[in-house]
């Protein structure tokens, strides 16, 4: 079953030129979707389109369906986009606001207005999938960038969301840092999460199920085997 | 050092600042001073982290207090050369008012500063302030050293191009200062940016009402320095104005 | 290669340094120097790699050895002169630092506006300015680019730009803060391209960067900074 479908999706803002034009993919429920191409060819702005940050935060002209569990995404609310899909983005110094990891991690479970007893039960669990335990009281501020992009990836893990949309989060990460976020993904795999996720590492290539090249002119599937 | 709960200090504040404006009598806005020294002291607040972060806000308020009592008239003269009386009691008086007032708001500030942000904001939600309203204010407080470390940076990184900001003389400086102006915003604007978009992602704003994990209790000391505070202020108010 | 033939940028003698940091909701402060006792050299003739884990301290030591950051203890030499007494204008006129992001460094409307003022107001002649920007806009591929605005551009073109103006100043070092890291495969060969030319040019480098690719490729010299301490891997 397909939990994310593009049927023949393009965007642009409003009277430039599109950013990505007839794209179509689905994820298959449980798979590692790996999507790669050059700067400036569209990867963002299929994340943005996946999660919705288009167009409710930025606006401009989208043709074509972008279809979550079946129904058409932007038409559903904010509250059950986000317990459905979560993103991490590249950057980990823009992503957390709060001045304790706790509070971090708290952040989306509050917005969903969910009782205190199952949010703590939530930031225990997220802690321990992600191995952060010991960080729970620190100053966000204080962390590594390492340490961040864990503390992102579990505040979206406490939404509980089936996918995952990690842009490029490895990028500014040096090799240790890698390495325990790739034992990250592969446990997430595991536990049956959809991910999908912009990627330039060819070592962060093998964890996915299937490639997709973004090489301008749309979009070409490659199984299994990495293609460049 | 006890904990205290956010509204308590909010509480505090309030009722130190109001005096700390109300009063205008020196030897009363001293003790007010004084007492407020206590106090923040009790709560923990790092007065001597303050006055070195403050030290050129604090020599500009010392400079306006000399303008202040200078020129005055009121009362003897002080300080007499020719026909002209630059200081007299009154102004010397003025001036030390203004001080001591100046000071007191600080005070209250470093007793604000000693609250967990996060707490803050549910302090201000269960005294039933609409959270999205709470949260822009912590996240503006947030956004300040943020803006300044920003202004910083980019002074850095204009020296950094091989300009001795200290030799430009001043026509140039002024120039030199607007081509500031754009990357401090434009970094400023993509950073706030990127924060938003992860709050949207992560469902803020989606209901109009937000649970917390944290839920603040008043404990017994709570009550009695919020009651103990309000009241001495009351009375000190009313024999003031009496 | 024998150090005593070797031209000595950067002598940097017992280092120590560490940033005042704050406790956690559940427990107290804890401090320990981030940087503890430094001694090594820096030689213009090297391509220099930094490496080491985040949070390590590299940034920092890039930002120690611009003067940007004063040590706690030690000294930095540059040129045999204590970084204490220069400015940051001045050292700027020898050591060229690139940013992790680069648009922090760029400040005028269009590539030329930016290139053109640091020059304005050091009174060079506008026909001197010109040809000078046209040089290097020429040698850095960047000819194109002329008149656009500094914020619409690419991470890579940025970079490019910000290594101009870098040039323009006279830098004959050259400090840069992960310049791979928002780079695609493509731009990456580009940067290598360009600094390989430089570094036939006598520019000296030191590069902080995780990139093992990047190492492998092109680094003459590898330093690894390791909790406090640094180690040359080349040796």
């Amino acid at each position: 079953m397909d939990v994310l479908r593009f049927e023949s999706v393009s965007f642009s803002y409003e009277s430039e030129a599109s950013l990505i034009e007839d794209i179509s993919f689905s994820l298959d429920k449980g798979t590692t979707t790996a999507l790669v191409g050059l700067s400036g060819s569209g990867k963002t702005t299929i994340c943005y389109l996946a999660c919705g940050i288009i167009p409710r935060v930025y606006d401009g002209t989208v043709k074509g369906k972008v279809m979550l569990f079946g129904e058409e995404l932007p038409s559903m609310h904010p509250e059950r986009i986000a317990g459905k899909v979560g993103i991490v983005f590249q950057n980990p110094e823009t992503q957390l606001f709060l001045p304790y990891v706790e509070d971090e991690l708290a952040f989306g479970p509050e917005n969903l207005c969910l009782e205190p007893r199952e949010i703590e039960h939530r930031i225990l669990s997220a802690m321990e999938d992600v191995g952060i335990e010991s960080l729970r009281g620190e100053r966000t501020n204080t962390l590594s960038g390492g340490q961040k992009q864990m503390v992102a990836i579990a505040s979206v893990l406490t939404l509980q969301p089936d996918i995952l949309i990690f842009d490029e989060i490895m990028s500014q990460l040096d090799q240790k840092s890698k390495t325990k976020i790739r034992v990250l993904i592969r446990r997430l795999q595991q536990q049956g999460k959809t991910i999908l996720m912009v990627e330039h590492d060819f070592e962060n290539l093998k964890l996915a199920d299937r490639v997709l090249l973004l090489d301008g002119k749309g979009l070409r599937v490659t199984d299994g085997e990495v293609v460049l | 050092m006890k904990v205290y709960d956010p509204r308590t200090k909010l509480v505090v504040v309030i009722a130190l600042s109001s005096l700390g404006v109300v009063i205008k009598d020196a030897s009363l806005l001293a003790l007010v001073l004084v007492v407020g020294i206590i106090v923040s002291h009790h709560f923990g607040a790092s007065m001597l982290r303050a006055y070195h972060r403050l030290k050129k806000l604090l020599v500009m308020l010392f400079l306006i207090a000399v303008l202040q009592s200078l020129f005055n008239g009121q009362g003897e003269a002080l300080l007499v050369w020719g026909n002209f009386t630059f200081l007299t009691t009154g102004g010397l008086m003025r001036g030390l008012e203004f001080l001591l007032r100046m000071a007191i708001v600080l005070l209250s500030a470093t007793i604000v500063a000693t609250a967990d942000e996060r707490e803050m904001v549910q302090g201000l939600v269960q005294s039933k302030v609409p959270y999205e309203l709470a949260f822009m204010v912590s996240l503006g407080v947030r956004f300040l050293p943020m803006l300044a470390q920003e202004l910083q940076d980019t002074m850095v990184a204009l020296q950094l191009r091989g300009i001795e900001l200290k030799k430009i003389p001043w026509r140039s400086r002024l120039d030199t200062y607007v081509y500031l102006l754009l990357p401090v915003l434009v970094g400023t604007i993509k950073k706030a940016e990127a924060i938003s978009l992860s709050m949207e992602t992560k469902g803020f704003r989606a209901r109009h009402r937000r649970s917390s994990y944290r839920r603040l209790r008043f404990a017994t000391r709570d009550v009695f320095w919020m009651v103990g505070s309000t009241m001495s202020a009351c009375m000190l108010l009313v024999l003031y104005w009496q | 290669m024998n150090d005593a033939v070797k031209d000595t940028v950067y002598s940097i003698e017992n280092l120590s340094f560490s940033y005042p940091h704050k406790g956690g909701r559940y427990r107290d402060t804890l401090d320990e120097p981030l940087l503890q006792d430094l001694n090594f050299s820096l030689y213009r003739e090297d391509f220099t790699m930094l490496c080491g884990d985040n949070g390590c301290g590299k940034t920092t030591l890039g930002k120690l050895l611009l003067g940007i950051l004063r040590p706690d203890q030690g000294r930095v030499l540059l040129e045999g002169n204590d970084m204490q007494t220069g400015s940051l204008a001045g050292t700027a006129r020898r050591v060229g630092y690139l940013f992790q992001d680069p648009g922090k460094q760029l400040f005028g409307t269009t590539v030329y506006q930016d290139l053109a003022f640091p020059l304005r107001l050091r009174n060079l002649a506008e026909e001197t300015i010109e040809e000078k920007i046209e040089n290097i806009l020429y040698e850095l591929d960047l000819v194109p680019l002329r008149d656009r605005g500094p914020y619409v551009l690419s991470q890579g073109e940025k970079q490019r730009v910000a290594l101009a103006a870098i040039l323009l100043n006279g830098a004959e070092y050259l400090v840069l803060d992960e310049p791979t890291t928002s780079l695609d495969v493509r731009r990456k060969e580009k940067l290598a391209d360009l600094l390989a030319r430089l570094r036939k040019r006598g520019v000296g480098i030191l590069m902080i960067g995780h990139d093992q690719d990047f190492i492998k490729a092109h680094a003459s010299r590898v330093l690894r900074m390791e909790r406090g301490g640094i180690f040359d891997e080349s040796l």
